[in-house]
């Protein structure tokens, strides 16, 4: 898949708006110099009427018109003398470029041509109302101005080419638009620049990180970082730091899990190598396999446990899942001769991920249920801020309270099968949930107190 | 009684294979899914024990397999995975039980007893523990050979007791089966019924727990 690539984008979507933003002033600047030029051609030409008028008005009172039936007289008006005259002080322009070439006729009030320039077209029919007209004459345009003079009776005409017009037009909006033009490319490589400029610390940010090694945690600076990109760095780094966080657990979980694992199989090997067939072995082998079962759930919960960083949470009902963990739990204790009894006192409803409060629970009433003396009876009391369990422990259980939760602590109690987990995976839940845990023992009575 | 065990671990097949023959089964065992859906189809076995963990053709496959093609020999469920999702849908998918491995021989083969009772049971319709025989479809109660009058919520009771006599069973779980009557129930509903229940039968017959909940003495328990 192509990568969309913000850069290119900017690029494009800059470069595509100046091209059409300088098409659609070029075009403005076109229409408007046109229109502009029309007005002042416009008025240029009624000017030249009216020049024209009042010469040969003058001319008519002062000496008449002409005979009638006389042939029109044609004035001569030298367009091709010589614009550049060449004389000691240098060259002297006396005309321009933009000269314009005007035609021009007058008639009297009949439409008869008194004068004309020679180079009026006499295709054009003799009386035209006054005001401006266009017209095609020979393959090219002409603007004419007619007007009726006031002075003396007669009409003046006066005609100019439009390709004079266009061609100035043209120019005039060629000669705005072309530093435009040139300025384009230079203003999208400046854009080029400063896009490359602004976008470096998103390139440093990911070769840094593509130049990280698989194992490497470490936070990404945020010195250089730009704001926006900053919330983008600091999730990076959360990131970083859970992973760093759950790839040591995984190491330590391995370290642990290969010392206990090698032991309890180890007690395994020994006892299938001097199995004699004495009912007392096979006892032995069995209690060996429970205890490795045992170790191996307990492993693989608290491994569940570390991994899952986000659980679903909900409202538990608490004394519901104390119940049924109970109930659970009470062939183990029947056939201990251990009793259980539950005092419930409030509703308690605690926030929190069912499956991981259960876990809880049943490890702390398993604990219970466990080394609860034979023939005795466990204590389990909730109120509205604590569930307490109690029990008693047989006068010889050495314990030392303080290093309950270490992972993999037992104690000295020959006769059960304890990982030495269940409590710390107890601690765990806990924390995930905000719960204190404590433990005491006191003269042979065990208490364990869940506080919210 | 002819079981049928599909397990493609070497070691645990031979060894569940001579466990249970030690205590009188008759066993089949396969080593993979598609010969073991044939072997369903081919021949009329009490029960299958089925491992989850088939390679090609896995243990749910064959499940689901068997009950669309309308195989309804009993099917036990063995699995080594983690998750309770895997045992939810092996039941929903029409597994009569489960069991999580490493497997007890002796809770295996106590398990297979009891889905093959309960299947029979379920032919006829009766829960029955020791002297205590109730008949799901006439919803009547016998104990010690003597028919009991008791209320339809009584009976409810008896048989969520029934299911699994000698469990400890919450007060939820009770309260819930016995809540199918119109309207809710009051709070010191149970006591009430189990204390109506001990009376009509035996004051011993219906254990508390206290807090917790009840459970039927079975036939199985100790004097104490």
């Amino acid at each position: 898949m192509k990568k969309h690539s913000l850069k290119r984008a900017l690029l494009v979507a800059v470069g595509l708006s100046l091209g059409i933003s300088l098409l659609v002033s070029a075009f403005w600047v076109f229409y408007e110099t046109n229109h502009e030029i029309e007005e002042l051609f416009d008025a240029e030409l009624a000017q030249h009427g009216r020049v024209i008028d009042a010469i040969f008005s003058w001319n008519v009172l002062q000496h008449g018109s002409p005979e009638p039936g006389a042939d029109s007289i044609v004035v001569d008006v030298d367009y091709d003398a010589p614009t550049v005259v060449h004389s000691k002080l240098g060259e002297i322009f006396v005309g321009h470029h933009y000269e314009k070439k005007i035609a021009f006729r007058v008639t009297d009030l009949k439409g008869k041509t008194l004068y004309h320039s020679h180079n009026f077209p006499n295709q054009i029919a003799a009386i035209l109302t006054p005001g401006f007209h266009s017209f095609e004459l020979e393959g090219s345009s002409w603007h004419l101005f007619s007007i009726q003079s006031r002075l003396s009776a007669i009409r003046v005409e006066v005609m100019q080419e439009q390709s004079i017009r266009r061609e100035l037009s043209t120019d005039v909006s060629l000669g705005t638009l072309l530093p435009l033009q040139i300025m384009l490319p230079l203003i999208l490589l400046l854009v080029l620049l400063i896009v490359q400029i602004y976008f470096r610390p998103l390139s440093i940010l990911s070769r840094q990180l593509q130049s990280r090694s698989v194992a490497s945690f470490e936070e990404i600076s945020h010195e250089k970082t730009p704001s926006e990109i900053l919330p983008l760095v600091d999730t990076v780094n959360s990131l970083l730091d859970r992973m760093r966080q759950s790839f040591e657990r995984e190491k330590r979980f391995t370290a642990d899990a290969a010392h206990e694992l090698r032991n309890a199989l180890a007690v395994l090997k020994a006892g299938s190598q001097t199995m004699d067939g004495s009912e007392q072995a096979v006892f032995n082998l069995g209690r060996s396999v429970d205890r490795m079962t045992h170790l191996v759930e307990q492993l693989l919960q608290l491994n569940r446990v570390d991994a899952d960083l986000d659980p679903d949470m909900g409202d538990v009902p608490l004394p519901a899942l104390v119940r049924a963990q109970i109930a659970e739990l009470y062939d183990g204790m029947l056939t201990r001769g251990v009793q259980i009894h539950f005092d419930s006192k409030d509703e308690v409803v605690l926030q929190g991920n069912p499956l991981l409060l259960e876990v809880l629970i049943h490890n702390l009433l398993g604990n219970a249920a466990k080394y609860a003396a034979p023939d005795t009876e466990i204590s389990v009391v909730l109120d509205s801020s604590t569930l307490s369990i109690n029990n008693f422990v047989e006068p010889g259980h050495q314990m030392v309270v303080e290093r309950l939760e270490d992972r993999f602590y037992r104690g000295q109690n020959p006769g059960t099968i304890g990982a030495g987990l269940g409590l710390g995976i107890v601690q765990l839940i806990a924390e995930r949930h905000h719960l204190a845990v404590s433990y005491q023992c006191l003269d042979n009575n065990f208490i364990v107190q869940l506080n919210w | 009684m002819h079981i049928l065990f599909i397990e493609d671990d070497i070691m645990l097949g031979q060894a569940v294979e001579i466990g249970l023959s030690q205590r009188g089964l008759v066993v089949d065992w396969l080593t993979d899914g598609d010969s073991g859906l044939k072997a369903m189809a081919r021949q009329n076995y009490d029960l299958v024990l089925l491992d989850l963990g088939l390679p090609e053709l896995s243990g749910m496959e064959v499940l689901k397999l068997a009950r669309q093609r309308q195989i309804t020999t009993p099917v036990i469920v063995l699995t080594a995975q983690d998750s309770q999702d895997s045992v939810v849908q092996g039941l929903k998918l029409g597994a009569d039980d489960y069991l999580r491995k490493p497997v007890d021989i002796n809770e295996l083969a106590a398990r297979i007893q009891a889905v093959t009772r309960r299947i029979a049971g379920h032919a006829s319709n009766t829960l029955s523990d020791g002297d205590l025989i109730l008949d799901l479809n006439q919803h009547t109660v016998s104990f010690c050979d003597a028919t009991v009058k008791v209320s339809p919520t009584e009976f409810r009771l008896l048989e969520a007791l029934m299911q699994t006599p000698g469990k400890l069973i919450t007060r939820e779980r009770l309260e819930q089966a016995m809540s199918s009557d119109i309207g809710g129930l009051s709070s010191n509903a149970l006591e009430v019924h189990v204390h109506n229940l001990r009376r009509k039968m035996a004051p011993e017959l219906i254990q508390v727990v206290r807090g917790v909940g009840y459970r039927l003495k079975t036939s199985g328990d100790s004097e104490s």
